[in-house]
């Protein structure tokens, strides 16, 4: 037979890499379906990820889409000559630690009692405390300052009731600023915790729990060395959370101390500030968009360090 | 070879005919030329740069007469953003009067002030989706009075303001708050002189007629004459606002101080501001903050016997009681002029405030200050009066003031009228100037006032830290 080739010169008969790619369908064709997604991602995921970085090293000029290069600058201003951003990071962490002391024990109680074998109309109970963290922000803090109004809000009643002597202005006072948001975190989320206990409880083996019973465990023996140990990553997600929750407080502190009404936008003695809200003052009040970039980043980092501090604490949620 | 037409051409050549006799009866028949004089913007390079100028030019125009068909150009699409609901109705009756006035296609966005304050600045930075006039809160719009014209954002409105039927008709003090290095960049669509409104009836029941009280000093001794519980125990309160609203700021202006200064300084350490402030912390016994859903139902009932209101507040007592016919019978509700501390003092204030601009940015800058300009100041169609009467809220055009809408008595105030006295004010409001600063300023003194009501520091003390507050916000952002 002939040689079909023969004709053909060598160099033509060496095919590109390139050509190899696309005359075989199978290879082209898959990243063709996967296309649309990265697209979308890198549009408007990774390119804003990107642009935010740069801004984070640069200032605009007027109100156009100028930009300054000014380096570390932003980033040493955030940590050295910002008086709020430093209050912000105080306020986070007792508002985080708050939260976590008040909101997991109290969670975890609620928890228990919402899967007690007694308790009648669980799923009516379970919706009642859920309730209150699906309701918008700007409703919670709508409520919360319904609740410590002067003149007529149940926190002045109560606190006459039980013998105080005269009605208390809350917001005047800046040691009453993180109980008051620590309360209304509290009256939001424990539901929402106590939930995802419950959760974590119901996935418990039945027969653990029974042999724990044959052996004479008293309730709460079996609470502490069985269901807390087994329970763990559930914790350690939940706390997770709301380490996160407390760095991007908004609504609530916008609704109680911001505007120009009875206080100015940090509260009494400027102690109210939180990250986000002192951010979006820098971004669209004062339009240094580059500087709240900065601080965006620093909060970031801010985020991963104590996340993966908590992972460590928790041993990575491995259950015990 | 003899030329005979055929079916075929002789109906080519008859639509042809016909087509051009169609087309020649469309053209527009003789014109008078016109000389107009008109105000344009045009971008001028200036010692390198570019920059925006309004100029006024003489144009001739031919002006069609009015039998002859007249094709009309496409509407030009211009996009309102507005943000106080409660001009919603004046805007949705006016649109068709606006689009046929100016062959517009208005769309008007109504954005709340949060989602504004956001989405202007991105818009200006994206250079896209910008509004053609933009309605602001007043306190947002004087924060892009920072830098020169080149870098504010809006259109000076000055040539326009000129070129208008309106210039010397709006109450000359409400644009200072608008105003940088003598450029008008926003226009007031309003006034809000301040007033107190007080409970007649029940200021009798301790001797008191409030209407005679002039001074400070009286006010402060007819509130030490009240009882301060009422019959059912419940607290009765003296004054009721926010810490530094309508009296303070009220205060503020009848002793010659604002937050800034014309030269844009703070001037929390000037002597006048804190005599405002001791003056105002002798009422702390008899305050109680605005409680927003109920205060026109507390002053009704006589549990809040005073209120320094603007006329945007007044709109929410006509609403909530202009219908209630009985309470109307016997209503001691009363408004009067504000007190002062001397007799030439101005015996008002002002709360708050909404002002209109156009972006630089705009395409049809003419056209959208002429549109702007007509939608504030115009009462040809008494519109203005309109806006009254659906808002109570007193247009900045003293012309309008004589209309025999301000003169209505209300039904609520016994049968006494409330227009007059609003406009008595708005006449005697000072010039204020507000930037970029003022808000800065204004923030860290409420942090600190806060602190002084509660007595937890002392005056002094929290006007130097506010001071010092301020001086460091500002250099930091400048």
């Amino acid at each position: 037979m002939a040689n079909l080739h023969a004709s053909i010169p060598m160099e033509t008969r060496r095919l590109s890499p390139a050509l190899i790619f696309f005359r075989d369908q199978r290879k082209w064709v898959p990243y063709l379906f996967v296309a649309p997604f990265f697209i979308t991602f890198a549009i408007f995921t990774l390119y804003p990820i990107i642009r935010a970085i740069v801004m984070g090293f640069q200032e605009s000029v007027g109100y156009s889409n100028q930009w300054e290069w000014i380096g570390l600058k932003n980033y040493v201003e955030a940590l050295t000559n910002d008086r709020q951003f430093a209050i912000a990071a105080k306020n986070f962490v007792l508002y985080s630690l708050g939260s976590l002391l008040s909101q997991i024990p109290a969670g975890l109680m609620l928890a228990w009692m919402l899967t007690s074998p007694s308790l009648r109309f669980k799923g009516f109970f379970r919706a009642l405390f859920f309730i209150p963290s699906v309701l918008p922000g700007v409703t919670v803090g709508v409520i919360g300052a319904w609740f410590f109004n002067e003149t007529r809000g149940l926190a002045n009643e109560l606190y006459l009731l039980f013998g105080g002597a005269a009605r208390i202005k809350f917001t005047l006072y800046p040691e009453y600023i993180l109980p008051m948001l620590l309360t209304i975190a509290f009256w939001q989320w424990m539901g929402n915790h106590a939930i995802f206990f419950i959760a974590g409880m119901s996935g418990i083996d039945n027969d653990v729990i029974e042999a724990s019973i044959v052996d004479g465990a008293s309730p709460w023996q079996r609470f502490r060395f069985i269901v807390l140990p087994l329970i763990l990553p559930v914790i350690a997600y939940v706390s997770i959370v709301i380490t996160a929750g407390s760095l991007t407080v908004y609504d609530v502190p916008i609704i109680f101390l911001g505007g120009g009404g009875v206080v100015g936008g940090g509260g009494a003695g400027g102690q109210g500030w939180f990250f986000l809200p002192w951010m979006m003052r820098m971004a669209f009040d004062q339009m240094r968009m580059g500087y709240a970039s900065a601080m965006g980043w620093l909060v970031f980092v801010v985020a991963i360090a104590v996340t993966a501090v908590q992972l460590k604490l928790f041993n990575f949620g491995e259950a015990k | 070879m003899s030329k005979k037409i055929d079916r075929r051409k002789f109906l080519r050549m008859t639509a042809a005919s016909a087509a051009g006799l169609f087309l020649a009866s469309c053209a527009p028949a003789s014109a008078t030329p016109q000389t107009v004089k008109e105000v344009v913007t045009v971008v001028v390079e200036k010692a390198g740069e570019k920059v925006i100028e309004t100029q006024v030019v003489e144009k001739v125009v031919t002006a069609t007469p009015e039998l002859a068909p007249a094709v009309k150009a496409e509407p030009t699409p211009l996009l309102y953003w507005f943000q106080a609901e409660n001009h919603k109705p004046e805007y949705d009756r006016r649109q068709k009067e606006l689009e046929d006035k100016f062959n517009i296609k208005i769309t008007y966005e109504l954005l709340g002030r949060d989602a504004m304050t956001k989405k202007f600045p991105t818009v200006l930075m994206a250079g896209s989706g910008y509004p053609d006039i933009i309605e602001q809160n007043a306190e947002d719009i004087v924060k892009f009075l920072k830098g020169d014209d080149k870098v504010i954002p809006f259109v000076a409105i000055d040539d326009f303001l000129s070129a208008s039927p309106y210039a010397t008709d709006v109450l000359e003090n409400r644009w200072a708050r608008y105003t940088k290095g003598g450029k008008k960049y926003g226009a007031p669509h309003d006034v809000h002189p301040i007033i107190m409104i007080y409970n007649d009836t029940e200021w009798k029941k301790f001797g008191v007629d409030m209407a005679a009280v002039k001074t400070y000093d009286e006010y402060l001794a007819a509130m030490g004459k009240m009882e301060k519980k009422l019959p059912d125990g419940s607290p009765r309160i003296g004054i009721m606002d926010c810490l530094g609203c309508a009296v303070f700021g009220s205060m503020m202006l009848q002793k010659g101080v604002w937050w800034t200064d014309a030269n844009e300084e703070p001037m929390l350490t000037n002597p006048a501001f804190k005599e405002a402030v001791e003056t105002w912390y002798k009422f702390k016994s008899y305050w109680v903050d605005i409680d927003w859903g109920n205060a026109v139902a507390m002053m009704k009932k006589g549990q809040v016997m005073t209120q320094f209101i603007p006329d945007w507040f007044f709109g929410i007592y006509k609403q909530g009681l202009k219908d209630d016919a009985e309470f109307g019978k016997t209503s001691g509700l009363r408004v009067m002029r504000i007190p002062y501390f001397k007799p030439d003092d101005c015996r008002t204030g002002s709360w708050g405030g909404t002002a209109a601009s156009v972006p630089k940015l705009s395409k049809i800058v003419d056209l959208a200050m002429k549109v702007l300009l007509y939608t504030y100041f115009e009462n040809g169609e008494k519109q203005l009066e309109a806006r009254f009467n659906d808002t109570g809220i007193l247009p900045p055009v003293k012309s309008v003031w004589d209309a025999d809408i301000f003169k209505q008595p209300e039904g609520f105030l016994g049968g006494t009228n409330a227009g007059q006295v609003f406009i008595e004010a708005a006449r005697q409001l000072p010039k204020y100037s507000e930037n970029w600063k003022t808000a800065l300023v204004a923030s860290a003194w409420g942090e600190q006032q806060a602190l002084a009501w509660a007595d937890t520091i002392k005056i002094d003390q929290a006007i130097q830290t506010a001071d010092e507050n301020a001086k460091a916000e500002i250099k930091k952002n400048e």
